[in-house]
């Protein structure tokens, strides 16, 4: 062991720059992975911190099979009647604004706020209150949480399905302020399912057991109960089980992160190999001798081994606050979904699970890519070491371009794969699963073309081209004779080039769509009182008055409306169920063919995922939960819509009313009578001063609000290629500064046969120019044929088909930024290099 | 004949920890074109550090060091490089060639950074040191003896007039010692270089126009 701290230890202190640049390479491997456990722990604590500030002491929570108003009263009773249950407590549980009014603090902005329903048997949870359900059953007046209370003015209104109603009369009350940071509005159950069009349902019942009662004994007797009492798909969760459509939340980020991180992560992996590699090499001469004064090789892998795991477990450490910073952007992303569906803020928790796997990552990574270069370090020729003639591998040039051809040939493997994952519609199982995998083997084969195909072309460019500068040619010479080394850099570069390209077209595609299926289908203008992304669940719909007035406006011809909204009630069987007044019937067809009749006549169209996890086809029968129960409903056609993961279904407006009731509509679509302009009934409609809130939106408007909410989707995309280019500075940086350490003896003789300082500086840059010119050169060659691979899988993992139209301005813009970095990266050892002493550098040992 | 190197009082300390050590102490010198001088001394006597500073890879403390009447010390580090690239040839003891370039891209080297198209020089004299086979190997692939006859090759590719050589034969066996000695010389007398040669070889110290002995700094 003090050989190991002598031989090996000892180099971190003597080599603090070398240290510190493979512990932030892991470090910046390391992140991803940690934001994802961040991420991940942040969302479920977040949402079990929410769920036990409003369940209190009950474990177990009975939920419907719709969200709103899928508990009925009978089931209510029937909780209540079972054996072991000390009180059943039911609640009404939804989202929806707050208006502040004119003497609220803030900026006026609507606030976001959960809105409750309950009576007197909340005491169940919270206490005796000395609660009168006489007394309280008459109640229709609010009460609000302090954190709501402090910022609302006097003609402060909440947001219902009957329009708004004052909180001025609203009661103060401080058992609120747990939830949701206090931003809550609860009314009298009774008054809650009036203004939000429960009817005598509601959306959720928390169980307390009698004391002694064991609650997973409970939680089977109620089930059994609920059962017999009537055949509604109830369900009895654990009191902290998140809410369904969480899930959703999580389908939406998870994977990609996962995929972009593993990446990222091999990406760290090579750096620090390449390092290990090069600090090995430096060594030579060092394991030569220990090797003649008879030391073992295995104190050389296991020294070498030693000082890797320190160096990851300090990139560990740095992942880790690497990783809250990338968890911070994303969470705030995905907190945009979990409040508008769910009233969730969330906090980014970095637990101790976050700092194990941080750990475990740098320390793993670090050494498996270490053993590879230190067994081969193991095996150099001591006598040819010590008459100082060792020899550098050398990649044979026929090798090279044989390696290059069959990742070539790799890459359209990936491509048939991704083909054959999406042909008939993509709709079995099997072509789920394959699509990813198809897509990652695409991926990681063309990232291996990229390694590959780089140091070929400078040859062919060294060759091709009459280059004049000195320092230019000795660049070449560089790069082609270090291939790996240039593929690491060309690979880091390329990547970010690739990801900000495809993220942008992709972009371009959805925009695309969009504006071609709205401006061909859509008429009128759109009119909402809330912004209407994610505001699904929201109760802040178009108030009854101002909807009649709407239609009773001057050049208004007549009104479309639409309603959705989710049924079932577990993760996996949730289904977003959407009907139009006007259906478009437009979509992409995966499957059937769209025949309004039939359609009009109860037959409905579902989207593929739904298609694909439930087996169905144009004819089978879906089994749909509703308030009713169950209906079965025939398979008209499958869509390509990823609207919930691609779990959804569009039915007839009759259908929807039949099964589901009516609710207030979120946004109407508001279409002007013969030769009335879009624009004139946009300004008539805002002119008539129906409502404070009212936003109208032209058939352009709404394009840019969609395109918008696309844009907001992608935005982790852009942040994760953001990181990317800091990975490649970081890659550009350490290979050029850690050949720029092995290579000082070289610059010392560059500089002995005349070499000036500029010129030596030139060189060092000039090589990270060539490889980042000809990296995103190739990147953007290999993105076009990764965007078609994404968009062949597309279909089949999102659910949406797109047309392949690219950003081709974006592909220039993120090409530049990316050689930018490079050069930028290359300063500082290009500075270095020039200052290289001469006679120190040739000095020998 | 003009000189073409002339040292005048030139002195160089180095202070090694606390203790300073004076490798040149007033070295005065003068050598003519096409001239070929020897240099002997024990080590440590100042021989190197008189090579260096007359090929402009460190400067003098005091006292001045000419080539062709430019004080090589008062130029900039650009253009003692330049210097070394056009009128000064470099041998030195451990060969110093570029790992990763051939044989011809390391002979070529000092035309390279002129910007020089590629011509024939390179080759021709590859074959003139009698390493033309190699001319496209890897230094990691010749003898001592083949690397030092590349390192003279890459010396004089540029024409220079002087070619200062420090113990070119201090890593080979005797009889690749010879061979390279004559070459050196050969070649030298060929090209009408004037040659400073640090050397053990008391043969080499017949054979040159003049020889100097260095001790403790002080040259006679
Ligand atoms: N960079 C240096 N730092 C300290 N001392 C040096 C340095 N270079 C040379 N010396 C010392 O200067 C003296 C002359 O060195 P050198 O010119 O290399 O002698 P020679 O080539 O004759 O063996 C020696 O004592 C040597 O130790
Ligand atoms: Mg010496």
């Amino acid at each position: 062991m003090r050989v190991i701290r002598l031989l090996s230890l000892r180099r971190l202190r003597l080599q603090p720059l070398r240290a510190v640049l493979a512990a932030v390479v892991v470090g910046a491997g390391a992140s991803l992975v940690v934001s994802l456990v961040v991420l991940t722990t942040s969302l479920s604590q977040s949402v079990e911190e929410a769920g036990r500030s409003l369940a209190g002491p009950a474990p177990l929570r009975v939920i419907g099979p719709v969200p709103r108003g899928g508990v009925t009263p009978e089931a209510v009773s029937a909780i209540a009647d079972t054996e072991g249950v000390e009180s059943a407590v039911p609640l009404v549980q939804s989202i929806t604004l707050v208006d502040p009014g004119e003497r609220g603090t803030g900026d006026g902005e609507e606030i976001s706020v959960m809105i409750l329903g309950a009576d007197c048997r909340i005491e169940g949870l919270v206490g005796e209150i000395g609660c009168d359900q006489e007394a309280a059953a008459a109640l229709t007046v609010a009460a609000v949480g302090r954190g709501l209370a402090d910022r609302i003015g006097p003609d402060a209104e909440v947001r219902t399905n009957l329009g708004r109603v004052p909180l001025a009369d609203a009661v103060r009350v401080d058992d609120l302020n747990a939830l949701n940071d206090g931003a809550v509005v609860a009314f009298p159950l009774a008054e809650a399912q009036r203004l939000l069009g429960r009817g005598d349902g509601v959306d959720l019942v928390y169980v307390v057991p009698e004391d002694g009662v064991a609650v997973a004994e409970l939680q089977q007797r109620l089930e059994r109960r609920l059962e017999v009492e009537d055949d509604l798909d109830q369900r009895v969760l654990d009191a902290l089980d998140p809410p369904p459509l969480i899930g959703v939340v999580l389908a939406n980020f998870l994977p990609l992160l996962s995929i972009i991180s593993l990446l990222a992560l091999g990406v760290g992996a090579v750096l620090v190999r390449n390092s290990i590699t090069l600090s090995l090499e430096e060594r030579r001469r060092q394991t030569a001798i220990v090797g003649a004064l008879g030391g073992s090789s295995r104190l050389l892998v296991v020294g070498t081994i030693a000082e890797v795991a320190v160096l990851g477990a300090v990139g560990g450490l740095l992942g880790v606050l690497g990783g809250i910073a990338v968890a911070e952007p994303v969470s705030a992303s995905m907190e945009d979904f979990t409040q508008k569906l769910a009233g969730i803020p969330i906090d980014v928790h970095a637990g101790p699970t976050a700092f194990v796997v941080a750990l475990v990552v740098g320390i793993g990574v670090s050494v498996l890519a270490a053993v590879g270069p230190a067994r081969r370090a193991v095996r150099i020729d001591v006598a040819a070491e010590l008459a100082s003639r060792g020899r550098r591998d050398e990649i044979a040039q026929g090798t090279s371009l044989r390696r290059l051809l069959l990742a070539v040939v790799l890459v359209f493997a990936g491509l048939g794969l991704c083909y054959v994952a999406q042909t008939d519609g993509g709709l079995e199982p099997w072509q789920a699963t394959l699509a990813p995998g198809a897509f990652l083997s695409t991926t990681i084969a063309m990232v291996y073309v990229l390694a590959t195909a780089v140091p070929i072309l400078l040859r062919l460019v060294e060759r091709r081209f009459r280059w004049r500068r000195g320092s230019t040619r000795l660049a070449f010479a560089n790069l082609g004779r270090e291939p790996r080394r240039t593929g690491v850099m060309a690979v880091a570069l390329g990547f970010a080039t690739a990801v900000g390209f495809i993220t942008a077209s992709f972009n371009a595609s959805v925009t695309e769509v969009v504006t071609e299926q709205l401006s061909r289908n859509m008429t009128g203008v759109e009119v909402s009182s809330i912004e209407p992304d994610f505001s699904l669940n929201s109760e802040a719909r178009l108030d009854p008055d101002v909807l009649r007035e709407l239609g009773e406006l001057p050049g208004v011809d007549r009104m479309e409306r639409g309603a959705y909204l989710v049924a079932g009630n577990r993760p996996g069987n949730l289904v977003g169920v959407s009907a139009y007044t006007d259906p478009w019937l437009a979509g992409d067809i995966a499957a059937g063919r769209h025949d309004r009749a039939r359609f009009e006549a109860g037959e409905v169209i579902i989207g593929p995922g739904l298609a694909r996890s439930e087996g169905l086809r144009p004819g089978d029968l879906l089994t749909l939960d509703t308030p009713q129960g169950p209906v079965e409903l025939p398979v008209l056609a499958v869509d390509y819509n990823g609207d919930f993961g691609g779990r959804n279904i569009q039915i007839s407006w009759e259908l929807m009313g039949e099964l589901f009731g009516r609710s207030a509509p979120l946004t109407v679509i508001v279409e002007p009578e013969r030769g009335t302009d879009d624009e004139v009934l946009a300004r008539t409609v805002l002119d008539a001063d129906l409502d404070p809130a009212l936003q109208v939106r032209t058939v352009d408007e709404v394009i840019d609000r969609i395109s918008g909410e696309v844009a907001e989707q992608l935005a982790s995309f852009e942040a994760i290629q953001r990181g990317l280019l800091i990975m490649s500075f970081v890659a550009v940086l350490s290979t050029l500064l850690l050949v720029g350490i092995q290579r000082r003896r070289e610059f010392g003789m560059l500089a002995a046969v005349g070499m000036t300082p500029n010129e030596l500086r030139r060189m060092v840059i000039t090589e990270a120019a060539l490889v980042a010119v000809v990296g995103t050169a190739v990147a953007a060659l290999g993105s076009l044929v990764q965007y078609g691979a994404l968009l062949l899988i597309t279909p089949v993992v999102i659910g949406y088909r797109n047309p392949f139209i690219i950003d081709p301005l974006a592909l220039v813009q993120y090409a530049v930024v990316a050689i930018g970095v490079a050069l930028l990266a290359a300063l500082y050892p290009g500075h270095r290099a020039a200052r290289v002493e001469v006679l120190d550098a040739l000095r020998y040992e | 004949m003009a000189a073409l190197l002339r040292f005048e009082g030139v002195s160089k300390r180095y202070s090694a920890g606390a203790r300073e050590v004076v490798a040149l102490d007033g070295v005065d010198l003068t050598i003519d074109a096409g001239e070929l001088v020897a240099l002997v001394g024990r080590s440590g006597s100042g021989k190197s550090t008189l090579l260096h500073l007359a090929g402009g890879l460190d400067t003098a403390d005091s006292g001045r060091v000419l080539l062709d009447k430019r004080d090589v010390g008062s130029l900039s580090i650009a253009e003692r490089s330049k210097l070394r690239r056009r009128e000064i040839g470099f041998v030195f003891q451990f060969f110093h060639l570029i790992p990763t370039l051939t044989v011809v891209e390391n002979v070529e080297l000092p035309l390279l950074l002129d910007g020089a198209k590629r011509g024939d020089r390179g080759r021709e004299l590859i074959e003139r040191v009698g390493i033309g086979p190699r001319a496209d190997h890897l230094p990691g692939e010749l003898s001592g003896g083949e690397l030092q006859r590349a390192a003279i090759a890459r010396a004089l590719v540029a024409r220079p007039r002087l070619l200062l050589a420090d113990e070119p034969t201090g890593n080979l066996d005797s009889a690749n010692g010879e061979e390279v000695l004559q070459l050196l010389r050969d070649e030298v007398r060929t090209e009408g270089t004037a040659l400073l040669m640090v050397t053990h070889d008391a043969d080499a110290t017949v054979r040159a126009d003049r020889s100097h002995t260095l001790t403790d700094g002080h040259i006679s």
